[in-house]
C-alpha cells in the first residue's frame, strides 16, 4: 500500500498555520513528520520537550570557523515548532529534510572564492591596462588596486541578484498588493494568521502557491541553483521516508515550495543533482532567542513585524474576546506608564477597532486597526504615548529557556550556570547592572563579567559614564544579550572547558605575540577577572619581552597599568610584590632607551611618545616612593638640553619639569627663549611651544608660575623678536579650542589692567614723533606695556580671537 | 429670501452642492449596509473622500489626499456613534475634511456651529424667541434651536468649528449632548433626545493664540484624528494645485491655473520655511511664527491668479505671487522680516531659474 503523503505548506511563525496544522495533526495521526530545516539540526529536536521555552533558534555553524553560521529560530507559535512538540510527544519519526548546511557553507565558501578570483582577475586586467596607458610610468599598484576595487561593485553576484524575479524572492508581496493591502504581509496576516477557522487552509495555499510558481519564469542566478537544490533534497527525503514504509508522512514546509513536492521528478534526477556537492564539517546546538530578535526590525528577513501580537494570536486568536484582552494588555502597559486609561476608554477603542475591521471588510480587527483605535481614543491621535509602550506591547520581551541537558559546548553550560548562579540575567532586553564591589556577590558578579568580557563574549560593558560618579568600588554595567553573544560563546568554547581554561589558553596565545605594552594592558584586565593563577604567567612573559624589546614607547606604554596595579592593586587582593619587580626592571630599560627614541623622528610619533611620556609622569610620581620619580626626572632634565632630542618632547619635558618644581622660573624662561630665539628654526620653535603648552593651553590658565614665565618673557621681548614669534604663537594658540581662548584673553586683559593701576597716574606715554626710528619700537613696547586699552586686542590677534569673533 | 438663487450664483458652494452628482453616483451604486439615517454607507463615504472608481466607471474625485487610514478612523469612529476631533495644526484640512464628511453623512453640512471666543451655550444648545415667549409664555414654538440641537432632532452630523476658542465653560455644555445623547429642556420640563445618526464633528487647533484647552472629560468623549501637514513635497503640490485650480473656477476667475513649476516653488517655499531646513537638507534656516499651511499656500496662488487675471496678462507669473508670498510669510514686521530676507539672500537668490522672484519679491519691499 502506498504511503499517505500529505504536504502543510505554512509560512515561517504564524499562529494561524500554527493552530490549524496542530489540529490537523492531532486528528490524522501520522507516522513521521517531515520539516523543512537542516538535517544537522534532527537530532537536536530529541530536546525540544520538557525544560526547553521557546523562543529558542537551532544554531549550526561551520566546525573550524563558527562565525559562519545560521540560526533557525523557533517560537511558541512556529508552526514547525509546534509539529516538532507533536512529533516528540507522540514519539513518531522526525526527519529534518532540507539541504544540509554542510553543503550551504562549502557552496558559499567556493563562491567567496570564485568571486576573489573574478575580482583579481579584474584587477590584473585593470592594472595591464593602466600598465599600457602609462607606459612610461613605474607601475603603481596602489592605483592599479582602486581600479579593481571599483570594479567590484558590478560583480557577478549583484548581476545575479538584479536579474532575480521580484515574484520569487517576495511572492507575497505581488498577492497583496494586487488584494489591496500595504504589503503581502499585511494581506497574509489578515487572511491566514489573523482568521479564526483553517480547515481548508492548506488545500487554499498549495492551490495558490501552484498558480504562482506556474505562472513566474524560473530565475537564474546562485541563490535560484541553490533552492533548487533544496527542492530537491527535501524531495530526497520524502523518498527515503515512502521507502521505509510510513505510512501517513507529514511534510511541513514553506509554503513556496509545496508544488515542488507535489509533482516529484524521476529520482535519479535529484540524485544527479545532489551529487558531489562540496561538503564542510559543521555542528548543531541549541541557542535561547527573544522576541527582539525575531522581529522583523532586527533585520530577520523571515521575521514577523509583531511577535508579541503573533504569541497572542496563538493563545488567543479564536477566543471571542481577543479585542478586549488585547486591549487590556496595553492598557495596563499605558497605566505603568502613569498615562490615563479607563476601561471606559477601552470600549471604545474596542468599538473603533471593530467599525474599522467592518469598513475594511474584515471580520476581526487585526493589528492595524486595534493600534489605529487605541491611538483615536487613548492617546488624542498622538502616537508618542504609543512608543513609549511599543516595545512591550507589539514586539515583547520574552526570552527563551533550555533544559540543562540540551546539548551545547561546555564552555556555553559553564557560563550559563555561572549566570544562573550569580543571577545575571541573559535577556536581549538592555539592562544596567550596578554592582557595589564591597559585597561578595557584586565582587564575583563583576569577575564573570569582567572574564566575558576578557573572552571577547560582547555581553556586557562597562558604562563609564555611570560608573564614575560612583567611587571606585562600584561598577555599573550595559549587559544585553544577542546572537552574537551565543555566537562569540561558540567560538570561545574551542579554548576550553570553563572559563578558567578557556581564559588561560586565550592569555597563552595572546602573550606569544603581544609587546610589553598590550602585554601590561592584559595584565591589568586579567586582574580584575579575579583569578590570581593566571597572572604569574602574564607577569613572566611581561619580564621577558620586556627585556628582549628594545623598543622605548612599548615601554613606556607599559608602565602605567603597572603602576596602576601596583598603586591599587591592595583592592583586589593580589600580591603586588612580583609586579614592583618587574617595573623596576622595565622602568631603567625605558629611561636608557629615551634619549634615543627622541632623537630623528617625525612630529607624529613624537606626539604619540609624547603621550605615553605624559602617562608614564603621572603614573611614577604616584609611585614616588618607590624611587623611579627622580631618576625619572633626572632624565628629562637632561634630555631638555640636548639638542638632537625633538622639540615637542623637550617643550614637554620643560612642561612637566616645572609641574614637578625641578626647574625653577628663571630656568624656564631661558629655555622659553632659547627654543624661541631667531637662530632656531620655526617649525621647530613651534613644536617646541606645542610640546610646552601639550595640547592643553588652559594650563597656562591655573598655573600662576607659568603664566608668570610666559608673560615675563613675552614682555621682554624686542619689537624685532616680538614680530618673529608672533606667527609662531598664533599658530599654537589657534589649535585651542574658542572657549580656552577667550579665557586667556580675559586673563591677559586683567594682567595689563592690574599692571597699570600699579603704575603711577602721571606717567603718560612719550611722544613717538620725535624719537629715533630704532627707539620707536622700544617706546611702543612701552606703551603696550602701560596702556591697557592697546594690549589687549593685540593679545586677542595673537590668540586669533579677533578672526572667531567676526 | 424666498426667491431661489441659482445655486451657481453662490460665492461658495456647500460641499453638497458642489459635489451633488458624486454623492449621487455613490448612492446609486452603494449597495452596503448603511447606519440608520446615514445617506451613504461607511464604505462609500471613504470612497466620496479619498476619490476612487465605481463599478459603472463613474469616477469620483478625491476630497483629501493623504492618509487613507486616518479618514477610516474618521468615518468608523462616526459609525460607532463616537464624536470625532479633528485635530492638528492651522490649514491641514480639518474643516474642509468635516464638511465633507457631513456632506457625505447626513448629505447637509450646513448644521455648523463656528466656536469664537464669544460663542455662548445657548449656541450650542437653545435659546429664545423673546416675543414669541413674552406673548405666549415658554413652550417648544418659543424655543429657538441650536445647529446642534436641529441635528439631534434630525439625527444628523452637526459640525463646531475651532472648538478650543470656545470658552472652556461653554465647550463642556456638550459633555452632556455626547454622552446621554440628549439635550434636556428645563423651562419646558422636557427633553429633546437625538436620533440615531446624530454626531459631532469638531475641529481643533493646537496652534493658535488664546486656545482653551480641552477638558479631559471632554477630551474622553471625542475620538481624536490628528491630520498631519503633508509629508513630502509631491504631496502638497498635488493638494495646493487642485484647491486652486477649484478656488479659480469657484471665484469664476478669468487667469488660468498657475503652471505646476510655480506652484511647486511655493509650496517648495513654504516647506523649507516650516521644517527650518532647506530641501536637500544643506542649510538650517530660521522658522518664521506663521503656520504656514497648504491651505496658506493655495491662498497665496489664488491672490496670484486675481492679481494676474485683473492686473496682467492672465497668467500667474513671479510678480503676481511675490506681494501674497510676502504677506503669507511676514505676519510679525520685526521678527518675521529678518527670516524672509535671511531666505531670499541665502536661499532664493542662489537658485538661477528663481531670479525672477528675487527680484518681484525685492520689489515688494
Amino acid at each position: 500500500m502506498a504511503a499517505e503523503v500529505r504536504i502543510f505548506g505554512i509560512r515561517h511563525h504564524g499562529p494561524g498555520c500554527a493552530r490549524t496544522l496542530s489540529q490537523t495533526l492531532e486528528a490524522w495521526e501520522p507516522d513521521c513528520l517531515l520539516l523543512e530545516g537542516p538535517p544537522e539540526g534532527e537530532a537536536l529536536f530529541a530536546f525540544a520537550g520538557e525544560g526547553m521555552e521557546p523562543p529558542v533558534a537551532m544554531m549550526i555553524y561551520a566546525q573550524d570557523n563558527p562565525r559562519q553560521a545560521v540560526f533557525y529560530p523557533y517560537a511558541s507559535f512556529s508552526p514547525e515548532w509546534q509539529a516538532a512538540q507533536y512529533a516528540v510527544r507522540k514519539g513518531i519519526a522526525l526527519r529534518c529534510m532540507d539541504l544540509p548546511l554542510a553543503h550551504h557553507f562549502a557552496l558559499e565558501k567556493a563562491w567567496a572564492e570564485e568571486d576573489r578570483a573574478a575580482a583579481e582577475r579584474l584587477a590584473e586586467e585593470a592594472a595591464e591596462e593602466h600598465e599600457v596607458l602609462c607606459a612610461g610610468e613605474a607601475g603603481k599598484a596602489g592605483e592599479a588596486d582602486s581600479c579593481a576595487e571599483g570594479e567590484e561593485e558590478t560583480g557577478p553576484q549583484q548581476a545575479d541578484d538584479a536579474s532575480e524575479a521580484a515574484l520569487w524572492t517576495d511572492p507575497f508581496q505581488k498577492l497583496g498588493q494586487l488584494a489591496g493591502y500595504e504589503d503581502g504581509e499585511a494581506w497574509w496576516s489578515a487572511l491566514v494568521e489573523e482568521r479564526l477557522d483553517g480547515t481548508e487552509l492548506f488545500e487554499a495555499v498549495a492551490f495558490m502557491m501552484r498558480e504562482l510558481r506556474g505562472r513566474s519564469p524560473r530565475p537564474e542566478g546562485r541563490r535560484a541553483s541553490v533552492e533548487a537544490l533544496r527542492e530537491a533534497a527535501m524531495r530526497t527525503c520524502l523518498r527515503r521516508a515512502q521507502k521505509e514504509g510510513y505510512q501517513k508522512i507529514a511534510v511541513v514546509c514553506g509554503a513556496w515550495h509545496v508544488p515542488a513536492l507535489e509533482s516529484m521528478p524521476p529520482a535519479k534526477d535529484d540524485a544527479a543533482l545532489l551529487k558531489g556537492l562540496p561538503k564542510e564539517k559543521v555542528e548543531a546546538t541549541w541557542s535561547i532567542w527573544s522576541y527582539a530578535n525575531l522581529a522583523v526590525e532586527d533585520g530577520y528577513a523571515a521575521g514577523v513585524p509583531s511577535p508579541a501580537w503573533y504569541e497572542f494570536l496563538w493563545h488567543y486568536g479564536t477566543t471571542p474576546d481577543r479585542t478586549a484582552r488585547w486591549l487590556h494588555r496595553a492598557a495596563n502597559l499605558l497605566r505603568q506608564e502613569g498615562l490615563d486609561c479607563s476601561p471606559a476608554h477601552l470600549i471604545e477603542s474596542v468599538r473603533l477597532a471593530e467599525g474599522l475591521a467592518g469598513l475594511r471588510g474584515r471580520s476581526l480587527p487585526g493589528l492595524d486597526e486595534l493600534y489605529e483605535g487605541l491611538r483615536a481614543t487613548v492617546c488624542m491621535g498622538n502616537d508618542m504615548r504609543l512608543k513609549l509602550i511599543r516595545r512591550k506591547l507589539f514586539v515583547g520581551e520574552a526570552t527563551g529557556a533550555l533544559p540543562p541537558e540540551a546539548p551545547a559546548a561546555p564552555l556555553q553550560r559553564d557560563i550559563a550556570r555561572e549566570g544562573k548562579r550569580l543571577r545575571v540575567p541573559f535577556s536581549a532586553e538592555e539592562k544596567i547592572l550596578v554592582l557595589d564591589l564591597r559585597k561578595p556577590l557584586d565582587a564575583e558578579r563583576s569577575a564573570f563579567l569582567h572574564r566575558l568580557d576578557l573572552l571577547e563574549i560582547g555581553f556586557g560593558a562597562l558604562d563609564e559614564a555611570r560608573g564614575r560618579g560612583a567611587g571606585t568600588f562600584k561598577e555599573a554595567w550595559r549587559i544585553c544579550w544577542s546572537p552574537d553573544v551565543a555566537l562569540a560563546v561558540v567560538q570561545a568554547s574551542r579554548k576550553g572547558k570553563d572559563i578558567p581554561q578557556a581564559l588561560a589558553t586565550l592569555l597563552t596565545e595572546r602573550a606569544a605575540e603581544a609587546g610589553p605594552a598590550e602585554l601590561a594592558r592584559l595584565f591589568e584586565k586579567t586582574l580584575l577577572v579575579n583569578l590570581p593563577d593566571l597572572l604569574p604567567p602574564l607577569l613572566q612573559a611581561l619580564e621577558t619581552r620586556a627585556a628582549q624589546s628594545g623598543d622605548c614607547l612599548q615601554l613606556l606604554q607599559a608602565i602605567p597599568p603597572l603602576a596602576g596595579v601596583l598603586r591599587y592593586g591592595g583592592v583586589r587582593q593580589f600580591d603586588a610584590g612580583m609586579v614592583r619587580d618587574v617595573l623596576s626592571g622595565m622602568v631603567p630599560r625605558a629611561l636608557l632607551a629615551l634619549p634615543w627614541a627622541c632623537s630623528g623622528i617625525q612630529i607624529e610619533l613624537a606626539r604619540t611618545l609624547g603621550q605615553a611620556v605624559v602617562k608614564v609622569h603621572a603614573a611614577l610620581r604616584l609611585l614616588e616612593e618607590e624611587g623611579h620619580f627622580e631618576t625619572w626626572l633626572d632624565t628629562l632634565l637632561q634630555l631638555v638640553g640636548r639638542q638632537s632630542a625633538h622639540p615637542f618632547l623637550r617643550g614637554l619635558f620643560v612642561r612637566l619639569l616645572i609641574d614637578a618644581r625641578r626647574m625653577d622660573a628663571p630656568a624656564v624662561e631661558r629655555e622659553l627663549s632659547r627654543a624661541l630665539s631667531r637662530g632656531e628654526d620655526a617649525a621647530h620653535s613651534a613644536d617646541w611651544l606645542t610640546g610646552f603648552l601639550e595640547d592643553n593651553t588652559l594650563i597656562l590658565l591655573h598655573d600662576a608660575v607659568l603664566w608668570q614665565v610666559v608673560d615675563s618673557w613675552l614682555l621682554g621681548l624686542s619689537e624685532d623678536a616680538f614680530l618673529h614669534v608672533m606667527p609662531l604663537l598664533r599658530r599654537v594658540f589657534s589649535e585651542a579650542p574658542q572657549a580656552e581662548r577667550r579665557s586667556l584673553g580675559e586673563r591677559a586683559e586683567q594682567a595689563s589692567q592690574e599692571a597699570a593701576r600699579q603704575t603711577p597716574e602721571g606717567v603718560s606715554p612719550q611722544p613717538a614723533s620725535g624719537l629715533q626710528e630704532g627707539q620707536k619700537a622700544a617706546a611702543q613696547m612701552q606703551e603696550l606695556q602701560t596702556a591697557s586699552g592697546l594690549i589687549a586686542p593685540l593679545i586677542r590677534r595673537i590668540l586669533g580671537l579677533q578672526e572667531v569673533a567676526r | 429670501m424666498e426667491k431661489q438663487t441659482p445655486e451657481k450664483d453662490f460665492l461658495r458652494q456647500h460641499a453638497e452642492q458642489l459635489y451633488a452628482g458624486e454623492l449621487e453616483a455613490l448612492k446609486r451604486q452603494d449597495t452596503r449596509p448603511r447606519p440608520e439615517h446615514w445617506e451613504l454607507s461607511p464604505w462609500a463615504v471613504c470612497t466620496y473622500l479619498l476619490g476612487g472608481t465605481l463599478e459603472d466607471g463613474f469616477v469620483v474625485s478625491p476630497k483629501y489626499i493623504g492618509s487613507r487610514r486616518l479618514i477610516e478612523v474618521a468615518v468608523a469612529t462616526l459609525a460607532t456613534d463616537r464624536a470625532l476631533l479633528l485635530y492638528g495644526v492651522p490649514g491641514t484640512a480639518k474643516s474642509w475634511v468635516s464638511e465633507h464628511l457631513a456632506a457625505a453623512i447626513s448629505g447637509d453640512s450646513t448644521r455648523l456651529v463656528q466656536g469664537t471666543a464669544g460663542t455662548g451655550e445657548e449656541q450650542l444648545r437653545y435659546g429664545w424667541n423673546y416675543a414669541e415667549l413674552l406673548s405666549r409664555g415658554p413652550s417648544f414654538d418659543a424655543l429657538v434651536p441650536s445647529p446642534i440641537m436641529r441635528a439631534m432632532q434630525e439625527g444628523r452630523i452637526a459640525r463646531v468649528e475651532e472648538l478650543t476658542r470656545i470658552p472652556a465653560d461653554v465647550q463642556d455644555t456638550l459633555i452632556s449632548i455626547l454622552s446621554e445623547k440628549t439635550l434636556p429642556v428645563p423651562e419646558l420640563s422636557a427633553e429633546v433626545q437625538a436620533l440615531r445618526g446624530f454626531n459631532i464633528i469638531a475641529t481643533a487647533n493646537n496652534r493658535d493664540k488664546g486656545v482653551n484647552e480641552l477638558s479631559s472629560a471632554l477630551k474622553r468623549r471625542f475620538n481624536t484624528v490628528v491630520l498631519p501637514v503633508p509629508s513630502t513635497e509631491e504631496e502638497e503640490t498635488a493638494i495646493v494645485s487642485k484647491r486652486v485650480a477649484e478656488m479659480g473656477r469657484n471665484l469664476a476667475l478669468p487667469a488660468e491655473p498657475p503652471a505646476l513649476e510655480e506652484v511647486r516653488r511655493v509650496v517648495r517655499i513654504f516647506r523649507e520655511l516650516r521644517e527650518g531646513c532647506t530641501e536637500d537638507k544643506k542649510h538650517r534656516l530660521k522658522t518664521p511664527s506663521g503656520s504656514l499651511s497648504p491651505a496658506e499656500a493655495v491662498s497665496v496662488l489664488t491672490n496670484g491668479m486675481a492679481l494676474a487675471a485683473h492686473f496682467g496678462n492672465g497668467r500667474v507669473q513671479a510678480a503676481d505671487v511675490a506681494s501674497s508670498l510676502v504677506g503669507a510669510i511676514v505676519k510679525d514686521p520685526v521678527q518675521d522680516a529678518i527670516v524672509w530676507q535671511e531666505y531670499l539672500d541665502r536661499v532664493v537668490k542662489q537658485h538661477y531659474e528663481w531670479d525672477d522672484l528675487y527680484r518681484a519679491c525685492r520689489d515688494v519691499e
